[in-house]
């Protein structure tokens, strides 16, 4: 029986459990991974009875795995039980059902009804979750160990950046304005004269806080001028030394060296730096462009001081080694000042959910804790973890020996679809981690069974990838500084095909004139290649799936699949700040903000909001005020925003945005046109990010309208939904986001992109010899003197990049389940770049090659060595061209290269808006939203609430005092209760005798209470209400309403107060059916009147 | 003995109703009731109204209907003691307080103090006086952090010593002081529809039975997470059997959405068609497990948009609302150094000032003044510059004596600091009045002012916005306020995973390990609680219940449904984002805005000819706004026909401004070379690498002079980073005339002329007075500018233009002069050859990177006799399309190419360069040039 087909037989109630190994399953695409963790689960459960549920953990990569993980187990187990139930023999029961290889099997089948009828009740405490999530619950149960607000917050996406850089920019002024020391300082020279801007610098540090992890290692170090110093000695020694000669910039610093002494040697690190960029500095431009002699020693001592190529010195080196220390060491400022910034606010982000929970985990209690907590982990996408993920992992599966605990944890993952190198996943981590495990005795399983591919296009990939990874046999030993995963080919589990195809493999050539007017061919090929496969039926564009290896240059596919009328869903893109619906919105709000940016107001009437011409916004905004005719187009365009900009005084942003938006009806525009949705919930996600706004910053519009256009920088990357699985239409997305998903035929378009080069600065670790590097616009010693395999360091990160763009490139094409095309626009120029060379690799030939099979015209199959593939020349981009000029359009565009998307969704109605007359604008002005009140309410009220604490006092005074005992206990007493302050109370105990006296006071004494705060409750408009009222008494055989006041009773307040006492004057006499009067009272220091309210 | 009694909530209210009305005098309907009730929320309390109401339509008077607090706080009252209960913001200052004097490391951290005076009310409302706990947490072995619990003591002994010094009590105290009250003339109480009461709560209960006063109780369920408490009432209640509940069962069904924005949205079109179908108001109700701000807002959002509201309000803190952000940006201003944005926005957010200034002009002024902020003493410099910084500056003087002590007194004044204009303004001042409050009361414990604790305090204080509308009001709530009530039709939203059931999290401080130990009640998973709460929902309804979850929460974030909906049939709701969106009467001119943009309309920036207004644009040019139009012409039409300007952003320009450094670097080089002659460079080149010391002396002392004068002019707000700049210009500047001096010396050309000013405009100024005149396809165009600098050498002239930014921008020259997208220095170099009667063959230009690191490598020189056909065709063609008024908007942002969009004064809100569809439409065409009819 091979490892993958080891099946758990549960033998007639076993005496105790046989005893677990830690598990390794490597699994790769399609095998059911899912499906193994399920097993796996099942099998504890079949054997403990004791088992909580809780006790599980399965951490997973998504939260849609884990929701999903959590699904199949408990389906399993409901499965099972209906199996159970309905068996009738005592044979055993397996799972999966009808399986030839099961991986379950059951043989006492009374004792597995009972503990799955056992587990399925509690199984919902099951934890299967993120490892943020995981980390998450951890924090929370432990905030004060880990230093954290209990109430913590997550902040996320554009969130997390705009905080992100609003501490910055605190940082920066204390580090450099509030509180410079002068060793901070130097560092931000020394940073600034290499970055030579400000905002360079910034994009530096903060490209290093997303690898804060790696700076806290201390096993590696980043180099030191030690490491470069010897060699340059020793190359200006040789210079000073040979009489050689070479061209005059060679010689210009032959002689500078030979007359200037390098520094000595004796100076500290830090000095003696200086002192050599002091020193090379006047040679620099010369080094730089230095031509090597041809031979000699003064050749290499020249190749050393310049470099391998033109354009950098040994100068410039030092100088990025000096900046990358002193980055390095601010980011470490940074970073501490940060986390107390966050701390102080309460918040974290995901990265700090993983730190700080290692952080957590030094704690040894916790940690025991913790650990007491799981008897089992499930690590799922292994491959995919970074780090710090894998040692938190790592320290719950040890005990407090520092041994692995047998049996609990359970490792699964695809080395091969390790491909979130971006988000910090670490694949030589996982080798280490797992390796490490086996060392331990933990059992490596290899699953080969593939479920997802027709077996046609199974034994192709099996050929492909066996070409483009290595092969588990091979002999060459691990890399330990670049992580190449084997491949192990994999055995079709599904019998037969979906569909009968010649191959399962085309390659579809297009013809571009010129690289940009590759995708456009590429566009138009693959539109024109799925509308030639469509048959109608409801899913005839739901099984394409076209994978990118990034979103740009979308637009020119996206333009093609409209043209042909292809339906396609997209995943929410992330920088959507950019796109035009929030960028019309801010525009407009901009406009509002700053009366005086005439960009921002030219702008703002150039958008749909106002959908003013650009003649219109010449015509009048040229022309003064005086000679212009009020109701022109501009006038009213700045009436309205001048408008919205004095109701915005009385606005949150979010109230703002409401408003701009109610009033312009820009959503029944929007409504209008065929990417309705998209607009829609990109003005969403901008109401809600101002929302967000109000509620943390409270800032105003101008804050807000700043804030975003700083803090532009794209949110994070996001889990994409597929929204809706069910609508029939093409898929388009990265290979990233179509890990876990399959398609039965993927397309893959822009190969030639590579990848890279993103970031203004990389820092990695490197294990032999053990270093940081840090490379990019500031780069360590380690990353240019430190060399692996007789290259410098720096290398590693390409070659790293270069192992991920075939695990992606795998990634994509696994996720066929019949056919994968690949779109290319081979010419002689075209470089073996990005996806390309992972294709001829796997393919086994070459580009002249592959050129060589491409047909004149249409397609044909052909055979390479790994088999027989199609191969097809598309016409579309001539075919395409020529319609486009039939269809070009002289009244909409006159020159189109292109046939313009559907702009409206009533074509007449475009056609007819197109090529008709100009509408003539209808902008009116904006209603106001805020009743403004009249000076003197404003000032009653104002002067009210300030005599409010008093009035109240008055008011329980009267309602508790009999008239007969002594106020000052009374005072004293009610003064307490109110909190009130000293002068309120001498004043309300002077007014008290006064008031008193009064005859309505007399009045109301006299009469019989009936009760106070007296509670009534009848119906109003169809509603039950509740009433209190002050002092409901009894005079003359009828009910009075007493209402105790404060303030003025001005005219419109009196109509109020009079409408609320005859309602209560009215339930009273509907209640009782006896006459009810109210008193309204207006008492308080100043005022004494005394309303009565008749029936 | 009471009566205990278990049945579903409409039937508790059912039952409370008949038997109050039983109990009634017919004759006298204001006479006291002989019994009241106790609820656990107003949703029971407003369930047995109603019922009441059913049976006396007329209405019913003096009954109560209260919740314990109520009625322990009337007990206590009735016997003459009134107490005061401390308010949440005394509770919540007093907790702050309290924890900083206690000396342990925890008392550091946010919201520690809101833990532990969560912590201190569960053991409190338990029933556990501190002292009991202080007794147990001694005796206790085992506790998860001893030490902690000590300093936890502390700290809620000091808060009670707070408390106290506030006159007031605890609530906790309240319930106990009531428990004293209850006598024979405590009225008899009916328990309505708990299921669970904390410890000090079932005390009074429990004192009420003893007393006789418990007539009877109702529980709502016997699920277990409520058997605990029917357990208890057993002891003094004689359980009575419930008839079978002839309750209708629903139809109930589970509806997936999209996402949260189409889940809400369906919601409420699901209302107004019921609202439609005249079911009444009354009879549909919205719940979910919790609301969060975000989703309150979108539901009466488009509650309103359906045609009715709902009973939850939109909250709006106060800092946001301008007074109280004016409010907190006073307490502020002074440690954060009076940045100028914030003493403007004060103005704006209403301070009533004595200074009166303009704000707008002001902002404009002081921008270009490049003032960031700072004290009137730090721009005294300044002071005289104009009459709008001098009311700036006595705008900072006041602000500083209005916030010259950051105290109390300050805070009372605070409120009538600002100019109120609304019912909203009202509120924000009530507010601020209400914290001036006490801050004035907690002067007694003599802690000093504690801006953080203000600041908190603020934090806390929501403005509720009610809805001003007449519309049909549909009940809303969560789960807890939803407890007691009933609808035919209910809709229960957000039924997620996580959020239904919510996940318990123990209590930190007191973990249930400890709890156990001090025989506390323990938080457990809160499983059977949630299950319970489910139920209860679940029975509300009478026709129908609609559970509704999302697969994501529309931006990108996957979710997952609630596992209590696993025993419902699913179906799937509607995508729409909106239903039916209002249009503006301007509707069919902004579809006629999307249907013709993209295809050169009169929305593209075509806006014909126009005679003489373009005409004059022309007479004169300059060569930088001709290269506008070649890299956008919609630039040059935003600027030098609109006039629109750049503004700038002093607070976010911590380096001096790009053109101030610019004018200065001119400047310094200018000076630097009038001061060589042709024999000093040929020194000078001759010494090199290495400059000579005078040369570098002098460079130097220009330098110093050039940023003292700056400082001078616009003091900086950030010292240090001045400092750095300086010295960098210096590095910058060696290294960049080393390689000037080597190249002058190479090409045997000395500087001649600087900033060589030719046209009318520059007047008695000028180089050259006459402009410089241009055929461009036949039509005369003006062109005036200024040359950076002009070396001569023999008959060769050329024409240098520094450049600041980055060099790699300047590739391809000759290239993209040809294209049109560069062309300011070709016409220079016409223009010079024309007044120095130059042969276009001894006239070139080059630009000169001041980074000359970047720049050596790439050369940006240009012969003029190579391009001076293709630069008049292509000025030929601009000219057309400038008089035809031809503007359309070219965005482009490759900076090896051409990037017309980052320099432009709309680059963050131009319609054309986000709206992919008009860009592509655009950049089809490589290059302005080619899109107005030049060849490619
Ligand atoms: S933003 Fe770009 S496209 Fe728009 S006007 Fe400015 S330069 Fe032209």
């Amino acid at each position: 029986m091979s490892a993958s087909q080891r099946s758990f037989a549960f033998e007639v109630a076993p005496k105790r459990p046989p005893a677990r190994a830690n598990l390794v399953i490597e699994a790769g695409a399609g095998t059911g991974k899912t499906t193994a963790i399920v097993a796996e689960v099942l099998s504890l459960m079949l054997e403990r009875e004791d088992l909580a549920p809780e006790r599980i953990v399965l951490m997973t990569f998504t939260e849609k795995a884990a929701g999903e993980i959590a699904d199949r187990i408990r389906g399993a187990l409901e499965d099972l039980r209906a199996r159970l139930d309905a068996a009738i023999t005592a044979g055993p029961v397996v799972w999966p059902e009808g399986s030839a290889s099961p991986l379950v099997i059951i043989k006492d089948l009374e004792r597995a009804r009972r503990l799955i009828a056992h587990h399925l009740q509690e199984i919902d405490a099951i934890r299967s979750q993120t490892i943020h999530s995981f980390c998450q619950s951890l924090l929370r149960s432990y905030p004060i160990e880990a230093g954290l607000d209990p109430q913590f917050k997550i902040v996320e996406g554009f969130e997390r950046s705009l905080l992100l850089g609003q501490i910055y920019d605190a940082w920066l002024d204390h580090e450099t304005r509030t509180d410079p020391q002068t060793e901070h300082v130097a560092e931000w020279e020394q940073l600034f004269e290499h970055a030579g801007y400000l905002f360079q610098v910034r994009e530096l540090v903060l490209a290093l806080v997303n690898r804060r992890d790696l700076l806290g290692e201390t096993a590696y170090a980043f180099g030191e001028l030690a490491e470069a110093e010897g060699m340059i000695r020793d190359a200006i020694h040789a210079v000073r030394r040979c009489d050689e000669t070479g061209d005059s910039d060679v010689q210009r610093v032959l002689e500078y060296l030979r007359a200037t002494d390098p520094p000595p040697e004796q100076l500290t690190e830090g000095a003696r730096l200086d002192a050599w960029i002091d020193y090379l500095r006047p040679v620099a431009p010369l080094l730089r462009e230095a031509n090597l002699p041809k031979r000699g020693v003064l050749k290499e001592a020249i190749r050393l001081l310049r470099s391998e190529k033109k354009g950098t010195s040994i100068y410039d080196r030092l100088v990025s080694h000096r900046a990358a220390m002193a980055l390095i060491a601010m980011t470490r400022r940074f970073i501490a000042w940060l986390d107390e910034e966050k701390r102080a606010l309460g918040v974290v982000d995901f990265d700090d959910l993983l730190l700080r929970t290692l952080a957590l985990l030094d704690d040894p209690i916790v940690l025991a804790r913790a650990r007491a907590q799981f008897d089992y982990i499930f690590v799922d996408e292994f491959q995919d973890t970074d780090r710090t993920q894998a040692r938190i992992i790592d320290r719950l599966a040890r005990d407090e020996g520092g041994n692995w605990v047998p049996g609990r944890t359970v490792i699964v993952g695809d080395p091969k679809q390790s491909i979130y190198g971006f988000r910090r996943a670490d694949p030589e981590t996982y080798y280490r981690m797992t390796e490490q495990m086996i060392a331990a005795g933990a059992e490596r399983r290899v699953i080969r069974e593939q479920y997802r591919s027709d077996p046609p296009l199974l034994a192709m990939l099996n050929a492909m990838f066996s070409r483009l990874f290595a092969s588990p046999d091979d002999p060459e030993p691990h890399d330990p500084n670049v992580f190449r995963p084997s491949y192990h080919p994999l055995i079709a589990a599904r019998g037969s095909s979906r569909r009968t195809l010649d191959t399962p493999l085309t390659i579809l050539q297009t013809q571009a004139e010129d690289r940009t007017g590759r995708f456009f061919a590429e566009g138009e090929t693959i539109a024109r290649w799925i509308h030639a496969r469509r048959d109608g039926g409801p899913r005839d564009l739901q099984r394409f799936a076209v994978l990118f290896r990034r979103l740009t240059k979308l637009d020119d596919y996206l333009d093609a699949l409209d043209r042909h009328g292809i339906d396609y869903v997209l995943p929410p893109t992330r920088s959507f700040l950019d796109r035009a619906a929030p960028v019309d919105l801010l525009a407009v709000l901009r406009a509002i903000a700053y009366p005086f940016d005439r960009g921002a107001q030219i702008s703002a009437a150039r958008s749909p909001y106002f959908a003013l011409t650009d003649l219109e916004i010449l015509e009048g905004g040229t022309t003064t005020s005086q000679d212009s005719d009020c109701t022109d187009p501009w006038t009213r365009f700045t009436s309205a925003i001048v408008q919205m900009a004095a109701e915005s005084r009385h606005l949150t942003v979010a109230g703002l945005m409401d408003y701009v938006i109610g009033e312009s009806g820009i959503e029944a525009v929007y409504a209008a046109g065929p990417d309705a949705g998209r607009h829609l919930r990109h003005l969403e996600h901008i109401r809600q990010i101002a929302f967000e706004y109000d509620l943390r910053a409270g800032g105003s519009v101008r804050q807000f309208v700043d804030e975003i256009t700083r803090r532009r920088s794209e949110p994070e990357e996001m889990e994409p939904t597929l929204l809706d699985d069910s609508q029939n239409a093409v898929r388009i997305m990265t290979v990233h986001a179509a890990k876990g998903l399959e398609f039965e035929t993927v397309i893959m378009p822009d190969l030639e992109f590579a990848a890279g080069g993103g970031d203004a600065v990389q820092l990695f670790t490197v294990e032999e010899p053990k270093s940081l590097v840090l490379s990019g616009r500031a780069e360590s010693i380690s990353a240019g003197f430190r060399l692996a395999e007789g290259e410098p360091l720096r290398k590693i990160a390409s070659r790293r990049e270069d192992a991920e763009m075939r695990r992606l490139f795998y990634v994509g094409v696994t996720r066929a389940m019949t056919d994968v095309v690949f779109v290319t626009s081979l010419s002689d120029q075209t470089k073996a770049s990005g996806f390309l060379k992972c294709l001829y690799e796997s393919l086994g030939v070459d580009r002249a090659e592959l050129m060589t099979m491409i047909p004149a015209e249409g397609r044909e199959l052909r055979e390479t060595p790994i088999g027989t593939i199609a191969v097809e020349r598309s016409t579309a981009v001539e075919g395409a061209a020529a319609e486009l000029h039939d269809a070009a359009d002289s009244t909409t565009a006159p020159q189109a290269r292109s046939i313009r998307r559907r702009r409206l969704l009533d074509a007449e109605l475009e056609r007819d808006l197109a090529a008709g007359p100009l509408v003539p604008d209808a902008i009116s002005l904006p209603a106001a939203v805020a009743e403004r009140l009249s000076p003197s309410e404003l000032a009653s009220r104002r002067l009210g609430a300030k005599h409010r604490a008093a009035g109240l006092l008055l008011h329980r005074f009267l309602e508790l005092w009999n008239g007969t005992d002594e106020v000052e206990p009374l005072l004293r007493q009610i003064a307490v209760e109110a909190a009130a302050e000293p002068d309120v109370v001498s004043r309300v105990r002077r007014r008290v005798t006064a008031v008193t006296r009064s005859p309505v006071f007399q009045r109301i004494l006299q009469a019989e209470t009936i009760g106070r705060e007296f509670p009534i409750r009848f119906i109003e408009e169809g509603t039950p209400v509740e009433r209190r009222i002050d002092r409901l008494i009894r005079e003359n055989g009828g009910e009075i309403v007493v209402d105790y006041k404060s303030g003025k009773p001005a005219a419109a307040r009196l109509v109020r107060d009079r409408e609320q006492i005859e309602r209560y004057c009215r339930a009273i006499r509907e209640i009782t059916g006896r006459p009810c009067e109210g008193l309204i009272w207006y008492i308080d220091l100043e005022n004494d009147v005394v309303v009565e309210v008749q029936a | 003995m009471s009566l205990l009694r278990i049945a579903p909530y409409r039937q508790i209210a059912d039952d409370i109703a008949a038997r109050l009305a039983a109990s009634r005098q017919p004759d006298e309907p204001l006479s006291p009731w002989p019994e009241e009730v106790i609820v656990p929320s107003r949703g029971v309390a407003e369930a047995i109204a109603a019922a009441l109401l059913a049976r006396s339509p007329s209405g019913i008077a003096g009954l109560q209907l209260q919740s314990i607090e109520t009625f322990a706080q009337r007990l206590v009252n009735a016997s003459g003691r009134m107490p005061r209960v401390a308010t949440p913001a005394e509770r919540r200052l007093a907790m702050r307080s309290a924890v900083r004097v206690v000396n342990h490391p925890m008392m550091q951290g946010r919201g520690v103090s809101a833990m532990i005076e969560r912590a201190y009310r569960d053991i409190r409302d338990g029933g556990i006086t501190l002292a009991d706990f202080s007794r147990r947490a001694s005796r206790a072995r085992g506790l998860r952090d001893a030490r902690r619990t000590e300093a936890l003591i502390k700290a809620w002994q000091e808060y009670e010593r707070l408390i106290a010094q506030l006159r007031a009590i605890d609530p906790a105290d309240l319930i106990g002081q009531a428990i004293e009250c209850i006598g024979p003339a405590t009225p008899r109480q009916l328990l309505a529809g708990f299921y669970d009461v904390t410890g000090m709560q079932l005390e009074l209960i429990e004192a009420l039975a003893k007393a006789g006063c418990l007539a009877s109780v109702w529980i709502p369920s016997d699920s277990p997470f409520a058997a605990p408490f029917i357990t208890s009432m057993r002891r003094f209640a004689v359980e009575e059997e419930s008839g079978p509940s002839a309750a209708p069962v629903p139809e109930r069904t589970a509806v997936v959405y999209e996402s949260r924005l189409t889940e809400l949205r369906a919601t409420c079109t699901r209302v107004a068609l019921l609202l439609e179908n005249g079911a009444p108001p009354s009879s549909i109700g919205i719940v979910a497990r919790a609301w969060d701000p975000w989703e309150v807002r979108l539901l009466n959002r488009y509650a309103n948009e359906s045609g009715f509201r709902t009973t939850l309000h939109d909250e709006r803190p106060l800092t946001s609302h301008r007074i109280g952000r004016g409010a907190l940006t006073l307490l502020r201003i002074r440690e954060r150094g009076f940045p100028r944005a914030e003493v403007l926005e004060l103005i704006r957010d209403g301070l009533r000032s004595e200074t009166r200034i303009d704000v707008d002009a002001t902002d404009i002024a002081t921008r270009t003044a490049r003032i960031a902020g700072g004290t009137s003493n730090d721009l005294a410099a300044m002071r005289g510059r104009s009459r709008t910084i001098d009311g700036y500056l006595a705008l900072v003087a006041e602000i500083e004596s209005l916030t010259a002590s950051i105290d109390e007194d300050l805070l009372g004044r605070l409120p009538d600091m600002f100019r109120v204009e609304t019912e909203a303004d009202l509120s924000a001042v009530a507010a601020l009045d209400e914290i001036a409050a006490l801050f004035r009361r907690a002067t007694v414990w003599r802690r000093g002012f504690d801006l953080s604790a203000v600041v908190d305090a603020m934090e806390q204080i929501s403005l509720s916005d009610a809805p001003a509308t007449d519309l049909p009001a549909i009940w809303a709530g969560d789960v807890m306020h939803f407890r007691g009530r009933s609808f035919r039709n209910l809709c229960a939203a957000g039924m997620q995973d996580d959020v239904f059931p919510q996940r318990r999290i123990e209590d930190p401080l007191v973990p249930d390990s400890d709890r156990r130990l001090l025989g506390l009640r323990e938080i457990g998973d809160g499983r059977a609680e949630e299950l319970l709460l489910f139920t209860l929902l679940s029975d509300a309804a009478s026709e129908s219940l609609e559970l509704s979850y999302s697969v994501g929460d529309g931006f990108g974030k996957v979710l997952r449904p609630s596992r209590y909906l696993r025993p419902f049939s699913h179906r799937t709701g509607g995508s729409e984002v909106l239903s039916a969106p209002i249009a503006s009467p301007n509707l069919q001119r902004q579809l006629q805005l999307l249907a013709r943009a993209g295809t050169r309309s009169t929305f593209d920036g075509y806006v014909g000819p126009l005679g003489e207004l373009l005409r004059s644009k022309l007479d004169p040019v300059s060569p930088t706004q001709l290269e506008d139009f070649g890299e956008c012409p919609q630039k040059f039409f935003l600027k030098h026909v609109l006039g629109v300007r750049d503004i700038d952003q002093p607070e976010h320009e911590i380096q001096i401004n790009h053109r101030d450094k610019g004018s200065i670097d001119h400047r310094i080089l200018e000076r630097f070379y009038k001061s060589l002659d042709r024999e000093e460079i040929a020194q000078a080149a001759a010494a090199l690498p290495v400059l000579p010391d005078a040369l570098l002396a002098d460079l130097d002392r220009i330098i110093d002079e050039e940023l003292d004068a700056l400082e001078q002019q616009m003091p900086p707000f950030n010292r240090t980073v001045r400092e750095i700049e300086r010295r960098a210009t210096s590095r910058l500047l060696r290294e960049f005339i080393a390689d000037d001096i080597d190249d002058l010396h190479a090409q045997q050309l000395v500087p001649r002329w600087f900033e060589y000013r030719f046209g009318s405009r520059y007047r008695e100024n000028a180089d050259q007075p006459a402009s410089f005149i241009v055929e461009a396809g036949g039509i005369p165009v003006r062109v005036e500018g200024t040359v950076d600098r002009i070396d001569a050498g023999g008959d060769l002239l050329r024409i240098v233009d520094y450049k600041s930014g980055k060099a790699a921008r300047h590739g391809k020259l000759s290239d993209k002069i040809d294209r049109g997208v560069r062309l300011q220095l070709a016409l220079y170099a016409m223009a010079i050859a024309h007044f120095f009667g130059a042969a276009p063959h001894n006239v070139s230009g080059t630009i000169k990177p001041l980074v000359v690191r970047e720049a050596r490598r790439t050369k940006f020189d240009f012969s003029l006799e190579e391009k001076h056909d293709r630069l008049l065709e292509t000025l030929a063609i601009f000219v057309r399309a400038i008089l035809a008024g031809e503007f359309p908007a070219f965005p482009n942002e490759s900076d090896t190419d051409f990037n017309s969009c980052k320099y432009c004064p709309v680059n963050h809100s131009c319609r054309t360069r986000h709206d992919a569809e008009e860009r592509y439409s655009m950049q089809q065409f490589g290059d302005p040039r080619t899109l107005l009819g030049g060849s490619e």
